[in-house]
């Protein structure tokens, strides 16, 4: 069996953690496909996306190579210093390095992407980010995608799930599942485990422990079904609601119920 | 440089992290400019826009008898807002000023005229009219009359003004002489006899007048003219046909505004008989929050079958589905309607001006209201503002 590792943004450390990890563990991917960061495609999706104010902060910052110390990302690089991975973050090195194959694309869901990877035969793919995947790049897997969600699944689904899920009164949860069609985190679950949290917590730093739990829970998915032992259970689409980004005016609020679920937590 | 860079990205963490200060400086702000739209006409109704380009001299427009109406219990929520300060007994002078002028132009069949009041029993009924310097006599409205019911039965309810309910009786009697058999609208200089489906803003308030009148005719007319609205409702799209001005398909995000309002509150003070009218709202707004949420902004309207205008924001359009919104979230409870209301607010509210003002569209010369400050906007943006804040609050003490 092999695998695909997919990914858009070429700056944050994810991949090249994910990839470190894989390594020790002996579960490297057979390739990995780098959607580009900066192309005309995604420069007009994340305008929409973001604003064009903010989508120029972005591009300043993924210019300067400072790590902000309050960022997400910096407990990936703890953890990673933990485990005593090497300290490279450029994918295309690291790839060199391992010997994987590395495609780089403007969009997941171009016909060069689709072709490419109807050549290539990949069994499943692993999925860290890169825009909405259409059918007909879901097809192009027998296993379909993995992808980790950092939310309560079926019940929170789409965007900002760890708010949704703190708001809502859920305990932040990472679910690894299976991306099967365009329904946005509706399809079969493989593996589920809560975050723990602390009274010191706040939303930033739960959204940095779960990008580690992401990548250690992608892992043990990626495992069981190189092993063909993956189970899956299924969902159905009535089960949950789909959340879009959470506006900064309700961000207090989930503050102060992540505060209160904290509490909850402790006394049990 | 450096600062820039370091502060968090999109715009998430830590902004707005108190936003009591937020929503107290934009409600005064907009309070005050919507206050001093009355100051310029000696408080005898506010102007219905500022604008320099159309008035370069005075700005203001003349005083509209329809906004007036509708803003007054825009200002009764901010006096008891702002209870205890001495400031809102200037705003009862107001109310009073307005209320009065208000009956001095009722007309003889009850009705109240379009327009924006010249003096003299004359109005300028379009833009043109105020290069032009062409003033007409008052003309029968019922779009009008509906909107100036909301604001007279406020103050009824404030003040037990008698005065007022002669008024409201005898203009929700002109609004139900004004409904055919068949549901349609047919006194309304605007509108003609197309009876746009956002006409549910004037069973809306004939329903309030009802409450006050007791009068089942006044009921029963309002049911009339939302049953023909709910056979425009496209089972499969949602879409409601001839929401636009004139009775049009293509219709701007603030009669989109008015017609799902006017359903929601209508369906509110029908309870339990209304619930169609709820669910066809429901289904609308259900449409138009997947839109703005997976684009990130509300466009400025919508022809048939949701067909979305990107091309300009309606500011009041966006602040009234706001309204919408919130409605959604205080009968369901589901948290997304209240952040699309959130979202739609802090766009907008992002694009005040420093006197407290908004342009009609995003970008001013937008198609809805080019260059113009209108004051509905302004209203809008307060009641949005209260509504909001109040959810949110009472979401922060609500415990897990």
């Amino acid at each position: 069996m092999k695998y695909l590792l997919i990914f858009a943004d070429g700056k944050n450390s994810l991949p090249a953690i994910y990839l470190h990890a894989a390594a020790e563990m002996k579960i490297l991917p057979a390739a990995i496909m780098q959607v580009a960061f900066l192309s005309p495609h995604r420069i007009r999706e994340l305008t929409r996306t973001w604003g064009r104010a903010n989508l120029a902060k972005r591009i300043l910052s993924f210019i300067t190579p400072a790590l902000d110390a309050g960022s997400e990302d910096c407990y990936l690089e703890k953890w990673s210093a933990e485990q005593g991975f090497a300290k490279e973050r450029n994918v295309a090195k690291i790839c060199k390095r391992l010997s994987l194959r590395r495609f780089s694309v403007v969009s997941l869901n171009t016909p060069s992407a689709v072709n490419l990877l109807s050549r290539e035969r990949f069994d499943f793919a692993v999925y860290l980010s890169g825009g909405i995947l259409r059918e007909k790049f879901l097809a192009c897997f027998k296993h379909g995608v993995l992808n980790a969600h950092a939310g309560v699944l079926p019940q929170i689904r789409g965007m900002n799930a760890i708010e949704w899920s703190v708001i809502q009164g859920l305990p932040p949860t990472v679910t690894v599942h299976k991306i099967v069609d365009e329904g946005i985190d509706t399809g079969p679950m493989l593996i589920h485990e809560i975050l723990p949290i602390e009274k010191s917590d706040t939303i930033l730093t739960v959204r940095g422990k779960s990008r580690v739990l992401s990548v250690t829970m992608l892992l043990r998915a990626v495992q069981l079904q190189l092993a063909g032992s993956a189970s899956y259970t299924d969902q159905r689409p009535e089960e949950g609601k789909q959340y879009f980004v959470m506006d900064q005016l309700l961000l207090p609020i989930a503050e102060l119920r992540l505060k209160r679920l904290s509490q909850i937590r402790l006394c049990e | 440089m450096m600062k820039l860079l370091k502060s968090r990205a999109p715009g998430h963490y830590g902004v707005k992290a108190d936003y009591n200060d937020y929503f107290s400086h934009k409600y005064e702000n907009a309070a005050r400019w919507l206050v001093s739209s009355f100051q310029r006409n000696n408080s005898e109704g506010s102007s219905a826009w500022k604008s320099r380009l159309y008035h370069p001299f005075r700005a203001w427009s003349r005083a509209y008898p329809e906004t007036s109406g509708y803003i007054i219990p825009t200002l009764y929520d901010y006096v008891q807002f702002r209870e205890s300060e001495q400031k809102t007994k200037d705003i009862h002078q107001i109310i009073e000023k307005t209320v009065t002028w208000l009956l001095s132009i009722q007309m003889p069949s009850g009705s109240f005229p379009a327009g924006h009041y010249v003096g003299n029993n004359h109005y300028y009924l379009q833009s043109r009219d105020y290069f032009l310097r062409r003033t007409h006599e008052a003309t029968e409205s019922s779009f009008n009359s509906g909107q100036i019911l909301l604001g007279l039965v406020r103050h009824f309810q404030e003040t037990g003004d008698q005065r007022c309910l002669v008024a409201i009786n005898r203009c929700a009697d002109f609004l139900g002489s004004s409904i055919q058999p068949d549901g349609v609208w047919t006194k309304d200089s605007y509108a003609n006899a197309s009876s746009p489906s956002y006409f549910t803003h004037v069973s809306w308030p004939l329903l309030e007048a009802w409450r006050v009148t007791k009068n089942h005719s006044h009921k029963t007319k309002a049911i009339l003219s939302l049953d023909r609205v709910m056979t425009k409702v496209d089972r499969r799209t949602s879409f409601i046909s001839n929401m636009g001005f004139r009775g049009s398909d293509s219709a701007s995000t603030h009669t989109i505004g008015y017609c799902l309002f006017g359903l929601l509150q209508s369906s509110r003070m029908l309870a339990p008989e209304g619930s169609t009218y709820e669910k066809a709202a429901v289904s609308a707004l259900d449409r138009l929050f997947r839109i703005s949420e997976v684009a990130k902004k509300m466009p400025g309207g919508f022809s048939s079958g949701w067909k979305p205008d990107w091309a300009y924001t309606c500011v009041t359009g966006d602040m009234q589905l706001a309204l919408c919104f919130l409605v959604l979230f205080d009968s369901s409870g589901d948290l997304r309607f209240l952040n699309s209301a959130c979202r739609l607010y802090s766009r907008i509210a992002d694009a005040q001006e420093v006197d407290g003002s908004f342009y009609g569209s995003i970008p001013p010369w937008g198609k809805y209201m080019a260059f113009r400050k209108p004051s509905w906007v302004v209203k809008y943006f307060l009641d949005a503002t209260l509504h909001l804040w109040r959810s949110l609050e009472l979401e922060k003490a609500t415990e897990l």
